[in-house]
């Protein structure tokens, strides 16, 4: 290569921008458009990892529709979701206010707050079954003391939906919980010492100077979790596998796809719940760069 | 109805005839020193089963990599993931696993990937079929075909069997004082049950709330008669085939044409018929379970017997016994023991292992399928523990509960049942149709949508025929007619 082609590629930015970004637009290439437009022509097929896949249009789509199965499964991941951003954005918000206050031992709370994220969420899911095992578990020996009757937390339709969720809120409000935090933590001063010399009451405080100021963390937050509880797995896998009413959208495109091998139709599962979260996604990240740019 | 019958009688036993004699041999006298030289010394990778008595086959993998100077690893997987996994690999070719780890249901799907056992006797074996087949003598027949395809070809060496048993708590039924209140109520004397409507008198006789009597002691807790397995796992599945086949009937009939040979399946009206009671059966049973068997499996059922929770595990794998047979170290007084279940049909597998096509060593496949099935490592097995599939060992004398409680309990039912079921074996759905791994999963979420009571048992019949029809015709090769 030239010095002069070299000069030409490395000092102008129109070329160097390319160069650096090219190795991640590669692995993206490779490991996310090619299996997305893969998956998309399965969608299309008929392949069961048996021959050679037929080409059948629409079909797996037109059966994703007619399917009351896929649509509890929707209904229920979307439950799922709203419960877990819900609960983890408040109780998140409240203990990271908590947090954002000095006391004694504050890092060794907050060390203990971030334990549960560490943990593998499959050991996670294993755990729980046991600890609320409606007769070998610790949270219903507690309640037996009581002298009240066992809850079975994982073997009542109704009820281990919500303890799927609880599982879920139990792992992930700490990413919440400090986020917030961080976001807490970085406000500027002068606006809330202005605010308390104007005798602004602490609710206003909150409402009128923290949450606006935490917006674009809440989006981000929202954003992140909307895409991880659409593919909530893991707390199924220790706990109900998906009986008792509690089958994720998730879970059922794993059966289709990895216990049935019906490839095709799989594929059309997974694109329907790929669609449904780059809409919210999309309408999240449109939230996320206005309350960036009011900020 | 009766050529049919007679039909069934002259299929049956043609493929008893092809898998072999009924009549299992003694000691076949091959030990690891009769392997010849084993020119192949490519390292072989064994798929095992995790868990418990499942991991007791390591040892012999080391053995047989011992006496051979084949490399032998392994791989466990828990049997959620199993099917899945040697799936991929099976059909991706890739020759990941040398031996895979097969339940019986699944010969017939993954018929083009495994050899045939006879083909590799043929080829490795000095002595040809003969060598192999001295051997697979002393295995159950039955277990034989349900490791065979739809055709009668062996693709693998049965190790390990899931026969279900009936265990209950002996001190309670021969208890003077329980006898006489559970004749007086029902009429009959409390024995093992012998039909389905007894099991349901002795779970409704032994359910009884906290304070009560039972052997002549207040209750501190509440006590159930039946540890059942509803949860969405392969087990409420394999209960409710139990029930099913104890009518005679099937999930869905394989039909044959004049040769015997299956060209398809059909649920008749027998098989609606005793799939609609068993649905309704089930959910009838759950009252008396403990709470909790709507989300259990083998363990939680288990466990709850050996807790002193529920008097009868009616439909319970024979291997889970050696567990159960602890309740007498962890309630006084109490005793296992084990019992035909109602209909001698339980459901019945079993493991075995076989040898795949893209193995780069089939020859050390083969002789590590002939010694882990052999006799002597068989009756060593067993002894330990082990729920093998050696009829001969299986059958001596020495293996009674009066020598080993906690090891042969299961021995004597198990036997009796194998003998019964022999001639429906080669009708059951699940060792004809080669889209079963898939089927299986379904009568999974259909079971335990029943029992939960998420649908009705009509609603349960409709989902398995609707889906069975799909399934079968998208995975499977035979239509339904």
């Amino acid at each position: 290569m030239s010095e002069r082609v070299k000069t030409r590629l490395f000092d102008d930015d129109k070329y160097m921008k390319w160069i650096l970004i090219a190795p991640l637009v590669l692995f993206l290439i490779c490991f996310m458009l090619y299996p997305t437009l893969y998956s998309l022509y399965m969608s299309f097929t008929d392949y069961v990892m048996r021959g050679d896949p037929n080409f059948i249009g629409l079909d797996n789509y037109r059966a994703v529709l007619a399917d009351g199965v896929f649509w509890a499964a929707l209904g229920r991941t979307l439950y799922v979701l709203v419960l877990c951003i819900a609960v983890e954005l408040s109780l998140g918000m409240a203990l990271a206010l908590v947090l954002n206050r000095d006391f004694k031992g504050q890092g060794i709370v907050r060390g203990l707050c971030f334990i549960p994220l560490l943990v593998s969420p499959l050991s996670m899911s294993l755990m729980w079954n046991y600890i609320l095992h409606i007769q070998f578990g610790v949270v219903n020996t507690v309640i037996g003391w009581l002298g009240l009757e066992p809850v079975g937390f994982l073997s009542t339709t109704g009820l281990a939906l919500n303890t799927v969720a609880f599982i879920t809120i139990w792992q992930w409000l700490p990413f919440s919980t400090f986020v917030l935090l961080a976001g807490l933590k970085g406000m500027p001063r002068d606006q809330f010492e202005a605010a308390q010399i104007d005798g602004a009451s602490p609710w206003r405080v909150f409402f009128r100077l923290t949450l606006p100021m935490l917006k674009p963390l809440i989006i981000i937050i929202v954003l992140l979790r909307t895409m991880w509880l659409m593919r909530l797995f893991d707390p199924l896998y220790g706990t109900t596998r998906g009986g008792l009413e509690t089958e994720l959208l998730d879970w059922m495109i794993y059966r289709v796809s990895f216990v049935f091998f019906d490839i095709g139709q799989g594929a059309a599962y997974a694109l329907f719940a790929l669609y449904i979260t780059l809409i919210v996604g999309a309408l999240m990240f449109k939230q996320l760069i206005k309350a960036m740019d009011r900020a | 109805m009766a050529v049919h019958r007679s039909i069934r009688a002259c299929v049956t036993a043609a493929a008893v005839s092809l898998i072999g004699a009924t009549v299992s041999v003694a000691d076949d006298g091959f030990t690891l020193e009769d392997i010849p030289a084993i020119q192949n010394k490519e390292a072989i990778h064994v798929a095992l089963e995790a868990g418990g008595a499942a991991d007791l086959i390591i040892p012999y993998l080391q053995k047989f990599s011992d006496a051979t100077g084949v490399p032998v690893t392994s791989e466990s997987m828990v049997f959620a993931t199993i099917y899945s996994k040697e799936v991929v690999e099976l059909q991706g070719r890739t020759g990941a696993y040398d031996v895979v780890v097969t339940e019986t249901s699944w010969t017939n799907e993954w018929r083009d990937y495994l050899f045939p056992i006879h083909e590799l006797a043929e080829t490795y074996d000095p002595e040809g079929r003969d060598g192999i087949q001295k051997v697979l003598d002393g295995i159950d027949p039955g277990l034989r075909r349900m490791a065979s395809t739809r055709d009668g070809t062996l693709m693998g060496m049965p190790y390990y069997t899931y026969t279900m048993v009936s265990i209950y708590r002996e001190d309670l039924f021969s208890d003077a004082g329980e006898r006489a209140a559970f004749k007086g109520r029902y009429g009959y004397e409390l024995a093992p049950a012998e039909t389905w409507e007894q099991l349901r008198d002795q779970a409704e006789f032994f359910t009884r709330a906290k304070g009560e009597m039972l052997r002549g002691e207040a209750l501190d807790d509440n006590f159930y008669g039946l540890s059942l397995m509803a949860g969405r796992f392969p087990h409420v599945q394999d209960e409710l085939a139990a029930m099913v086949w104890s009518k005679g009937e099937n999930w869905a009939t394989a039909v044959r044409d004049g040769s015997g040979k299956v060209t398809g399946f059909t649920i008749d009206d027998g098989d609606r018929e005793a799939l609609r009671w068993a649905f309704e059966t089930y959910q009838d049973y759950m009252q008396f379970a403990p709470p909790g068997s709507e989300n259990a499996f083998w363990d939680f059922a288990t466990a709850q017997f050996v807790g002193g929770k529920t008097a009868i595990i009616p439909l319970m794998y024979n291997g889970l016994w050696n567990w159960a047979s602890t309740v007498k170290d962890e309630v006084p007084g109490a005793m296992a023991a084990a019992a035909p279940v109602v209909g001698n049909r339980p459901y019945t597998g079993a493991f075995h292992f076989a040898p795949s096509r893209d193995s780069g060593n089939p020859e050390a496949a083969y002789w590590l399928l002939k010694y882990i099935g052999s006799y002597a490592t068989q009756k060593e097995m067993i002894e330990g523990g082990w729920a093998g599939t050696h009829a001969a060992v299986l059958g001596e004398p020495d293996k009674t509960v009066e020598t080993n409680y906690s090891a042969y309990g299961w021995i004597p039912p198990t036997l009796a049942q194998w003998d019964k079921q022999l001639p429906d074996v080669n009708d059951y759905l699940h060792f004809n149709s080669s889209a079963f791994g898939k089927i299986y999963e379904q009568m999974t979420i259909i079971g335990h949508e029943n029992a939960t009571k998420v649908t009705t048992p009509d609603e349960s019949l409709k989902a398995w025929e609707d889906s069975f029809g799909r399934l079968q015709k998208k995975f499977g090769e035979l239509p339904v007619q």
